[in-house]
Formats: structure tokens, C-alpha cells, sequence
């Protein structure tokens, strides 16, 4: 006889008889009689049931109605499958007092469920003979009937032989109701139990204050005549747990959520949308009249766009409605209104006043620690293997969201999936090889799909020969603020805000400034210029002005704006259109920065300096770490410049690269004559004599100049480039650079 | 047949010969009623349209307090007629409490010899009697059924309100939804030859 037993459905007849139906030979075996309570322990639930012979006199098999039953998460017991010892028998006595909760579908408003002693008597005489234990659920959701009670939850027993948990429902049984639930809060509670925020504390804590600081003094409120609802607006880039956030506390603080998407509203007719609006809000305000109530609109700027423009009739009326409502709702101190944006620019400025929205809150990317936090509790059930360093990794992720981490990790899960099926063994823990590379699959959402900036791959130290003196400068300068900030504060030294790189063309200073991005874990964006410009008026400034947001977001950030004589140049020179002239200043005002505060958060207002506002005080709590942005411009031609870029403050260091030196030219020609089958009387130091004045550029070419000799010299079929071909390739080239040109650049910024 | 089978048997028959008995007076209380809601759909209707009726235009200006009386009357007459329901809702109560007792007055009797009886026993079906499980089963369900019919119509008149007009005529459909009662208990007493 096989002691499993097979877990079936229960049959529809047996609903809300708490039978249990188990085969003859079992109930003889475990020694039960007909109508003996017995507690089942099954993988998510807890039931207890009346033994009862099946039908058909079947064994092997177990069918419970599952009428009473506490939920559990049992990870060792299987779905389907169960062993006879999780068939316990169960001695139950009277039941003398309970204590109980109701969830009722469809209101509270008729008689029975107003009135508590009715209820009570009545609930008394629903449970009749049922057999009820502590914390356990009686269940009537699957029955309609015409009381709407869904389920009945069970607080607290007391029964008769007090030793006992568990006891059945008598005429004497006194019924305590010490609560009553609407049916869609119940069923939040359930599902929302298992979302838990990383970081994010500090806008929790402003939500939750105005969602339970009503409930807890009622007669304060009323005495302070708070009669309004409370609005508060998350503002912040997508993915950083705007919505979670707003779940999680409406959960923690027993709130009715009432979801409202933005694009959800909108119906095909005419006055549908507006219609759709009020329906919910009244929802809301009905809802919150029994308890407290949050009602959350996703996305506001889908519903409540700037008004104003033509052809948008609709919205206008929507935004009209929407601020009606907002106004309209006196006298509901409970319902509290929290709409999620990430560009709080579209929405229309009316509704961001007080008593409207009253608080805004800055949802922000998270800085290291949060993100740490954040990855903490991402992979709190993943079994990560021991060399995952989650502090190393929050490191190494500037500028991703939690949505992002998230990713990264599931990512790495699925690499090790995917790896499973061409090897034989199955990985069953995360590397840190794993995310790793999941990390260079996903890009930060905040620097995504945006235009204005190119990829730069960044490249090694070594791969640069020679300037030596230039590489310390520059890890001074970029380097050492962005990795050792700390150090900096001690010392009062305000960070660096520019750097600027000069020097003739074709000293790599471009690759210098890969290097240095490579470096440090900075989020790296290039500008160029040819992306910035656009045919229509204003749109430069705004892409330069995005930039800059976007690497606040996204911070400790480099700006790299190669070329930046080509991009803005001294202004009231010349015929110019005007255009450079408006991006220059853009650049000095974003690189002083005002308007940091605001546009952290993505939106585009600029906060005029001197100005205050309210949220500033919150924001010193803020890790100075957040707005680290530094602009490493590199030009060809300094003396281009304006003079009010080049101050200290904007660009506060001024590194001049010069070109190649005699070492440095003989390790620039090793590292491009590596691939380079070289014959045995190349002699390298030569070379490097001969090419006085030849920039990296110019020595790049020469190698490449000396292999084409050699092919054309020797024919295809050659193997080896000899010194003749060199000498021959340092005949046809010449520098490019000239001692005129060098005195300037070294004159241009020593006196 | 073993002495406790036998009375168990006999405990069994008695009690569907009592239910049988409290079925067709639960019928017969139950169609009693339908005049009583009739009448108070009847009456809602009436207090709805003296509520309509506009006061200024119409003769009822020369008599200002008569529709205050009217109304008055007609809450008395539907007072009357809700008490009525009360006391069929008490008589429900006897047929279901009756029945009541009967399904734990079977389990008892088959508790007390169950050591003796067995569940191999319980479980024995013939071609002309069915199991002792299955007589017990059909009892408890026919038991439960009623409890909710009456559950159901106590919740009914508590949440009754006069002024309210829709709830009023739908009063009428749902008082008499208990028709998969009677299927119900028909179905089991085929079973049983009494």
C-alpha cells in the first residue's frame, strides 16, 4: 500500500460541508470515524476537515473542502503529492468565544453589517457546526449568497476544554467582531505582503505620515479643521520604485489603494473620459469614508498634459475635471491622492500648487548605498555564490535604477540557465562572473535611448605611451574627485568642475580622456557637436541643458565634450547665427549650476538662484555624492575659446598634452608596430630621432606608410618590413606639427 | 444485521420520515408567505407613488396633511405585514431547527456504536438500502441547505427598508429563490425507501 496520497480537487457538492474524503482503508488505518475532525498540512495551507469515506471508496487519494484553513508556505511539501502522516486526527471541544474579522463584498452599507450585534448573532448562527482553530480563514468566496460575506477570519478561540485550538461553532458560542473588511482591501492585503522596498526611507516616511497621521487623531484633525485631501506628487526618472513605493506603504499602513492609470480613463466617446474620472474619484472618497484610502494615479502626464495647445480639446477638459476633483473633495481628511510622474514638466502647472498636489516628492537614482540596499533586497532569495561582493557592485553601477539591478540580477540568473543546457551540470548559485556580465549587457535606463551623446568604449592606461607627466595630471584632476570624494571634503577642496585638455592635433587626447573614464566608475557621456546642433531654434540649448540633467541623474558622471572649439567658440566674433552663442551660455549656466536642485529629479524648471523652496532643506540629507558632474572638454585650438568658459570655477584646470617626446615616440611607434612583422634591423630608437615633431597621429601613419612600402616593394606575398621600408615611408611623410605652433600653444596659458 | 447497524438503521429512517414530514410543512409555511410579500411589493408601490405625487397642482392641495397621513397608513399596513413575515420566519425556524436535530441525533447514535460498527460496515451499500454514510451525508447536506434558506430570508427581512423602492420588488424574487431545495430533497429521498 503506497502511503502517498494524491491531492484532488474538492467536489463541488462538498462545499461548505468542511468534508474531507478520504478512502475506507486510510480512515481504518488512522483510526477515524465518520464526522472525526482531523487537520490536514498540505504545501500552502493548513485545513481542518471532518474524515469522511469517499463515494466511490477509492484509496490513495485526498479530496478537502477547502471551507476552514490558515494559510502557510510549506517549501517541503509537495503541490500534489503528500504523505498519510499529514493527516493528523484532531480532538475539538465547544467553542465558547471568538474572536473574528468579517470581509464583506459590494459596501457596508445594508443593516446587518452596520449593525455589530446583529452581525455578530448572525455570523454565530453562518458558523454553526463549523469547526473553527485560531488565525484560520472560513471561507465563503466561492459560494455567492445574498449576505455578501466572503470569508470570516478568525482571530482568537477560547473553548471549553481551554487546553484546545480548535473548537466547533455552538448556539452558545459568543461571537466577538472586531472588524470589518471590505472585500478589494483583503485581497491587497494578501498579495502585497511580499513587496519590500530597498532605500527609499526618506519619501516612505513623508507618504506615510500622510497616510496614517489622519487615522491616528481623528479628533486633532477635526479641531485643526484639516478638511481637505492630502495630494502629494513622486517625481523621479522611470524605474526607481515610484510605484512600489506607493504600494508598499499603502500596504504597511492598512490603506485601501485605489489604482488609477492614466490611459485606463480615456474612452472613445465624448465626456466618457471625464465620466470614467469621477467614477473612481467617488470610489476613492466612498471608500475612504470607511477607512483610510489612497487613491494613486500612475502617469499623470498621460491624463493631465498642458492645456492650452489646439486640438487637444479632450485633455483640456480632463485636466479641467481632474482639477475640480482635486478641488471639489472637502471635507475627506482620509483620502490622500499621490500621482506618480517622470516628466513632471508635461503636466499642467495648475494642478502642481498647494492644496492641489501640496508636497512634492523626489524619487531620485539611488546613490551607492541605496543601491547596495537595493541589491540586497533584490537578491534576497537568489542563492548568490560566495565571491558576490554586493558593495563592490553597488560601485560599479553609477547611474542604475532599481528597476535596473533588478534586471541585472535576473539576468545573471537566467546566463546560468542558459549555461545549464550546454554543460551537464546545472550551476544552482550567482556569480560574480555572472553579474558582471549582466552588467555590461544592461545599460542604465536613465541614460538610454537619448540623443545628444555618442558611446565611447573606454580604453587602458597602458595602451597610451609616453606622457607620463600628463596621465598623473589628469588622474589628479578627473580621477581623485570622483573615486576618493571623502578625502576632498576633509580637506574643504571643492571639487573640480571642468578640465580642460589642449595641445596640437593627433596627441591623443581623446584616448587619454577614455583612459580616464575607464578609470574610475564614472558614467561616461560623450557630446557631439554634430548631435547638439539641430536646424530648429532653441532645440541645442535643450539637448545641451539634457545632457547635463540626465548626468546629474545619472552621477558621479563626465561630461566629454571633444572638439569644443567646434562647439561654442568667443563670442561677438564674427557673423555668427546666434546659435552658438545661446548653447555657450546654456554650458555656463548648467556648468555653475543653477537649477540643480529641481532638475535632478528629470524635470526641466529651472529654479532662478536665490530662490527658495521648500524641498531644499530636505535635500541636504542628501549624500553630496549625488551631484558630481565634471566637464572634460579637449580642443585643438585654446585661444578659440571664450575667456568667461576658461575662469576658474568653469574650467578650473588647464592641462596642456604635448606632443611626443623622444621615449614617448619610441613607445608610441612599439605599440602600433606590435601586429607589425618588423625584421631584425628596425631599429626603433632611430626612428624615434628622426621623427622630431611628429605627433602620435603622424607615427600611426608612418607604420602604416612603412607596411604599404613594404608590399608595394616586396609584392603581396611579403612576410617582413625591413628599415628600409621605414626610411622610405619617413621620405614621403611629413610632420605635422611645427615649432611655431608649438612656442604658441606653450606661450598661450604660462604667463 | 448487528444490534448497532439495526439502530442505526432505524435512528436513520425515523429521522427522513421527520424531514420528510418538515419539508411539506417548510412548503406550506413558505407559500402561506408569498401573500405577505406580495402585498408589502404592493404597498412599497403605493408609498413610492404618494411620494410622487406633486402637491401644489393636483386636489391634494385642499387637503395639506394628507399625504402625511397616507404615508403614515401605509407604513403602519407594511409594519403589519413585515411582522407577519417574522413570525412565518419564526415557524421556518422550528422546520430547520427540527431538522437540526435530527442529523445530530443520527450522527450521535452512529458516534456511540461507531467502535463496534466500523467503517467497512458504514460504507456497505445493497440494491435496496443504501450505505449508512451515504444516509448520514445526505442528511447533513439537506440540513445545511435549509440552515442557509433561512439564513437567507432572515437576512432579507433584516435589511429591509421600506422607502426603498428597488429593493422592495426585487423582495419577491428572492424570497421565493428556495426552489433547488425541494429538487434537492427529492433527489435523496428517492434513495430511501421509508
Amino acid at each position: 500500500m503506497s502511503s502517498n496520497l494524491m491531492v484532488v480537487q474538492s467536489d463541488p457538492r462538498d462545499a461548505g460541508s468542511q468534508r474531507c474524503r478520504l478512502g475506507p482503508e486510510l480512515m481504518t488505518k488512522l483510526s477515524l470515524n465518520m464526522g472525526d475532525h482531523v487537520k490536514l498540512s498540505l504545501a500552502r495551507s493548513e485545513l481542518l476537515c471532518k474524515a469522511w469515506p469517499r463515494q466511490d471508496l477509492a484509496e490513495g487519494m485526498l479530496q478537502a473542502d477547502h471551507f476552514v484553513y490558515r494559510d502557510v508556505n510549506n517549501r517541503y511539501v509537495s503541490e500534489k503529492f503528500i504523505e498519510e502522516s499529514c493527516v493528523e486526527k484532531l480532538a475539538v471541544g465547544k467553542l465558547l468565544k471568538a474572536d473574528v474579522a468579517v470581509v464583506v463584498a459590494g459596501g457596508l452599507k445594508n443593516a446587518v453589517v452596520k449593525d455589530k450585534s446583529l452581525l455578530e448573532m448572525y455570523i454565530g448562527q453562518k458558523l454553526l457546526n463549523v469547526a473553527v482553530f485560531r488565525n484560520c480563514t472560513v471561507s465563503y468566496a466561492d459560494r455567492s449568497s445574498i449576505d455578501n460575506i466572503a470569508y470570516v477570519l478568525v482571530r482568537d478561540v477560547e473553548c471549553a476544554e481551554c487546553k484546545l485550538d480548535a473548537g466547533y461553532v455552538t448556539k452558545k458560542t459568543e461571537f466577538n467582531v472586531v472588524e470589518v473588511i471590505r472585500l478589494e482591501q483583503y485581497n491587497q492585503r494578501q498579495q502585497s505582503s511580499n513587496i519590500s522596498l530597498g532605500a527609499l526611507q526618506r519619501q516612505a516616511a513623508v507618504l506615510k505620515e500622510a497616510v496614517s497621521l489622519p487615522l491616528m487623531y481623528p479628533q486633532t484633525f477635526d479641531k485643526l479643521c484639516i478638511n481637505r485631501p492630502m495630494g502629494i506628487l513622486l517625481l523621479g526618472p522611470p524605474g526607481v520604485g515610484k510605484t512600489s513605493l506607493v504600494k508598499t506603504v499603502a500596504a504597511e499602513c492598512h490603506a485601501h489603494l485605489v489604482a488609477l492609470n492614466g490611459p485606463d480613463v480615456f474612452g472613445p466617446h465624448p465626456g466618457e473620459s471625464e465620466e470614467n474620472l469621477r467614477r473612481v474619484f467617488q470610489e476613492a472618497v466612498t471608500i475612504s469614508e470607511e477607512g483610510p484610502c489612497v487613491l494613486f494615479i500612475d502617469e499623470l502626464d498621460a491624463l493631465c498634459p498642458k492645456r492650452g495647445g489646439s486640438g487637444k480639446s479632450q485633455e483640456n477638459r480632463m485636466v479641467a475635471q481632474m482639477l475640480t476633483l482635486m478641488d471639489g473633495q472637502a471635507g475627506r481628511g482620509r483620502l490622500v491622492v499621490v500621482a506618480a510622474t517622470n516628466r513632471p514638466n508635461a503636466i499642467d502647472p495648475a494642478l502642481r500648487r498647494p492644496g492641489r498636489f501640496d508636497k512634492e516628492v523626489h524619487v531620485g537614482v539611488p546613490n551607492q548605498q541605496e543601491r547596495e540596499e537595493i541589491l540586497r533586497v533584490v537578491s534576497r532569495d537568489m542563492s548568490l555564490a560566495e565571491d558576490v561582493d554586493l558593495n563592490r557592485l553597488a560601485e560599479m553601477t553609477p547611474g542604475y535604477t532599481g528597476a535596473d539591478l533588478t534586471a541585472v540580477c535576473h539576468l545573471a540568473a537566467y546566463s546560468l540557465l542558459s549555461r545549464a543546457q550546454t554543460q551537464d551540470k546545472i550551476p544552482t548559485q550567482i556569480s560574480m562572473e555572472a553579474l558582471r556580465k549582466a552588467l555590461a549587457e544592461i545599460r542604465p535606463s536613465a541614460l538610454r535611448g537619448f540623443d545628444g551623446t555618442t558611446e565611447v568604449s573606454p580604453v587602458d592606461w597602458s595602451a597610451i605611451g609616453g606622457l607620463e607627466d600628463v596621465k598623473v595630471k589628469l588622474q589628479q584632476a578627473v580621477v581623485w574627485p570622483l573615486l576618493h570624494t571623502e578625502a576632498f571634503s576633509r580637506l574643504g577642496l571643492p571639487r573640480p568642475k571642468g578640465v580642460l585638455l589642449y595641445g596640437p592635433p593627433g596627441c591623443c587626447k581623446t584616448t587619454l580622456v577614455r583612459a580616464a573614464a575607464g578609470a574610475c566608475h564614472a558614467t561616461f557621456l560623450a557630446v557631439s557637436g554634430a548631435q547638439v546642433y539641430s536646424p530648429f531654434l532653441g532645440e541645442s540649448e535643450k539637448t545641451i541643458s539634457q545632457v547635463f540633467q540626465r548626468a546629474r541623474a545619472a552621477a558621479p558622471t563626465i561630461i566629454f565634450l571633444d572638439e569644443i572649439d567646434s562647439l561654442v567658440r568667443k563670442r561677438g566674433e564674427g557673423v555668427q547665427s546666434g546659435v552658438q552663442e545661446r548653447v555657450l551660455s546654456t554650458l555656463l549656466n548648467e556648468m555653475d549650476g543653477i537649477g540643480v536642485e529641481i532638475s535632478r529629479s528629470g524635470g526641466l524648471t529651472k529654479v532662478a538662484e536665490g530662490s527658495s523652496c521648500t524641498d531644499q532643506v530636505e535635500k541636504k540629507a542628501v549624500p553630496v555624492t549625488n551631484n558630481n558632474v565634471l566637464v572634460v572638454a579637449a580642443t585643438n585650438r585654446p585661444d578659440m575659446l571664450d575667456s568667461a568658459l576658461l575662469r576658474p570655477g568653469r574650467v578650473d584646470r588647464t592641462i596642456y598634452v604635448p606632443p611626443p617626446d623622444l621615449t614617448a615616440r619610441a613607445e608610441i611607434l612599439h605599440v602600433h608596430s606590435r601586429k607589425m612583422p618588423l625584421s631584425q634591423d628596425v631599429d626603433i630608437q632611430e626612428l624615434a630621432h628622426r621623427t622630431n615633431l611628429y605627433s602620435g597621429a603622424d607615427l600611426e601613419n608612418l607604420c602604416r606608410e612603412a607596411a604599404m612600402q613594404a608590399l608595394q616593394q616586396e609584392g603581396l606575398d611579403t612576410g617582413v618590413v625591413k628599415h628600409t621600408h621605414f626610411m622610405a615611408a619617413l621620405q614621403d611623410t611629413a610632420p605635422s606639427l611645427n615649432e611655431e605652433e608649438l612656442q604658441h600653444y606653450q606661450t598661450l596659458f604660462s604667463k | 444485521m448487528m444490534q448497532a447497524e439495526l439502530l442505526t438503521r432505524r435512528q436513520l429512517k425515523s429521522a427522513y420520515v421527520t424531514v420528510e414530514k418538515q419539508t411539506v410543512r417548510w412548503k406550506e409555511i413558505h407559500q402561506n408567505s408569498d401573500q405577505y410579500v406580495n402585498s408589502l411589493c404592493n404597498l412599497s408601490e403605493q408609498l413610492d407613488s404618494c411620494e410622487r405625487v406633486p402637491e401644489k397642482t393636483t386636489f391634494l392641495k385642499d387637503f395639506p396633511d394628507l399625504k402625511i397621513r397616507l404615508r403614515a397608513k401605509l407604513l403602519g399596513e407594511m409594519e403589519k405585514m413585515a411582522g407577519k413575515l417574522r413570525e412565518t420566519l419564526c415557524s421556518l425556524q422550528e422546520v430547520s431547527n427540527s431538522i437540526s436535530r435530527q442529523y445530530a441525533a443520527s450522527m450521535h447514535t452512529y458516534q456511540t456504536h461507531a467502535g463496534e460498527l466500523g467503517i467497512h460496515k458504514v460504507v456497505q451499500r445493497s440494491a435496496t438500502e443504501p450505505s449508512v454514510a451515504d444516509m448520514l451525508e445526505w442528511l447533513g447536506d439537506i440540513d445545511r441547505a435549509v440552515r442557509e434558506l433561512y439564513l437567507q430570508k432572515q437576512f432579507l427581512l433584516d435589511t429591509l427598508k421600506y422607502d426603498d423602492t428597488r429593493q422592495m420588488q426585487s423582495l419577491h424574487r428572492r424570497w421565493t429563490q428556495d426552489s433547488n431545495l425541494d429538487t434537492m430533497i427529492m433527489g435523496m429521498s428517492y434513495h430511501i425507501i421509508l
